[in-house]
């Protein structure tokens, strides 16, 4: 314990709660502590605090070495993203300890950026439209990233046939068959996958290392679809 | 010279500015920190017909946008070298077919093909929500 506090990275504590699955991390850096997932149907509210108490005691920290707060700012699960970035607030500005937002289309395509170079990390919405985004990795690094917005499934499946990228994300309600042998891109994960808390801890962490942290008063769910001209 | 008197102003001098963009035009954006290179970029990609919210590349190093023509949009805050920027693939993008918005192109100056359009934003020195646009071609 006494050798973990004379280390110099961040601990830090990410949220997940986007998605029906609620998740928590901590990392110091990018090494991975202690995470932990659950099916919160539409529970986040109950669950969020809990398991980041749980995981808390499985490492045997307290709350107050935490260094940083990284939360996934979405798009996603209106009532999740709430509970999440309110909790994440709470815990920053009693703690005071900075907070960091990411964007769950990065925490998606995260696991995957030495992998495959040219990734669509995608998010289905409630309208049946998807969330797209195109991001082009080198060396691990994130360099280029495209296509934010929200399309059709039809006009999703003749964009892919022109990108050609290797898929990623919550593949909830794609034909993966379909993708697969009539599009030819190829999924990374067959069982379908979701935002882990551990890549929210990491994608903190790189924001970090930048000094890229998010205000707290300001922090909000990310909707694509608000253009911020209509205001 | 022109003044901004609001951020939809400057908004408003991008939409403007994207009248006189052609093919494989650069312009390269000069401004302190929160002078406003995003939001005149909002106002250009809007007049070249972007669909998409426009927001600052912040950790992926480029946007991509399309609109009647390709859109490229760099933030170059948080490249610390020349190799860095040289690395990623940048320099291609100057010389391909759409149009380059650059933020904090002074961290990349020498990479920059000479023939662009300069727009530097200052901040007026009375007023905390004006501005000082000067739009410049170069050469
Ligand atoms: N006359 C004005 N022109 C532009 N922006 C203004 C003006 N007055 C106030 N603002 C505000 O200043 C801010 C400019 O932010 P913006 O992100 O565009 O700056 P930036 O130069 O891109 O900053 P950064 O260096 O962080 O990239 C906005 O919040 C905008 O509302
Ligand atoms: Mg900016």
């Amino acid at each position: 314990m006494e050798k973990d506090r004379n280390n110099k990275e961040p601990l830090i504590l990410g949220l997940e709660t986007s998605y029906r699955i609620c998740g928590v991390s901590l990392t110091r850096g990018e090494k991975l502590i202690a995470e932990l997932n659950i099916d919160a149907y539409r529970s986040h509210t109950e669950k969020l605090l809990n398991l980041i108490i749980d995981l808390l005691r499985y490492a045997e920290m307290e709350l107050k070495m935490v260094d940083l707060i990284a939360v996934s700012i979405g798009p996603g699960s209106y009532t999740g993203l709430r509970v999440g970035l309110s909790t994440a607030k709470g815990l920053a500005f009693s703690l005071n300890r900075p907070i960091v937002g990411v964007r769950t289309h990065l925490v998606l395509a995260y696991p995957f950026r030495n992998y495959a170079r040219w990734l669509c990390s995608v998010i289905p919405s409630k309208s049946g439209e998807i969330y797209r985004v195109y991001f082009e990795f080198r060396n691990g690094k994130c360099k280029k990233q495209e296509g934010m917005g929200a399309i059709k499934l039809e006009e999703f499946y003749s964009e892919l046939k022109k990108k050609k990228p290797a898929i990623c994300g919550i593949v909830d309600g794609l034909d993966l068959n379909y993708l697969e042998n009539f599009v030819g891109c190829q999924f990374l994960s067959k069982k379908g996958s979701f935002p882990e808390s551990y890549y929210v801890s990491v994608l903190g962490y790189e924001k970090y290392l930048a000094g890229d942290f998010s205000d707290i008063i300001t922090l909000e769910p990310f909707y694509i679809k608000d253009f911020p001209d209509r205001k | 010279m022109v003044i901004s008197r609001s951020s939809r102003e400057t908004y408003r001098l991008g939409i403007e500015i994207s009248k006189i963009l052609k093919i494989k035009d650069i312009v390269s954006i000069y401004g302190e920190l929160g002078t406003g290179k995003t939001r005149i970029i909002q106002g250009i990609c809007r007049g070249l017909g972007v669909k998409e919210r426009v927001t600052s590349p912040s950790f992926a190093l480029i946007n991509e946008y399309s609109g009647k023509l390709k859109v490229y949009h760099f933030d170059f805050f948080r490249v610390n070298s020349l190799s860095e920027a040289m690395e990623l693939g940048c320099i291609d993008y100057f010389y391909d077919d759409g149009i380059c918005l650059i933020e904090w192109p002074e961290k990349i100056e020498k990479l920059l093909p000479e023939k662009r359009i300069n727009v530097i934003i200052q901040y007026h020195k009375e007023r905390k929500n004006w501005r000082r646009i000067e739009i410049i071609r170069n050469p």
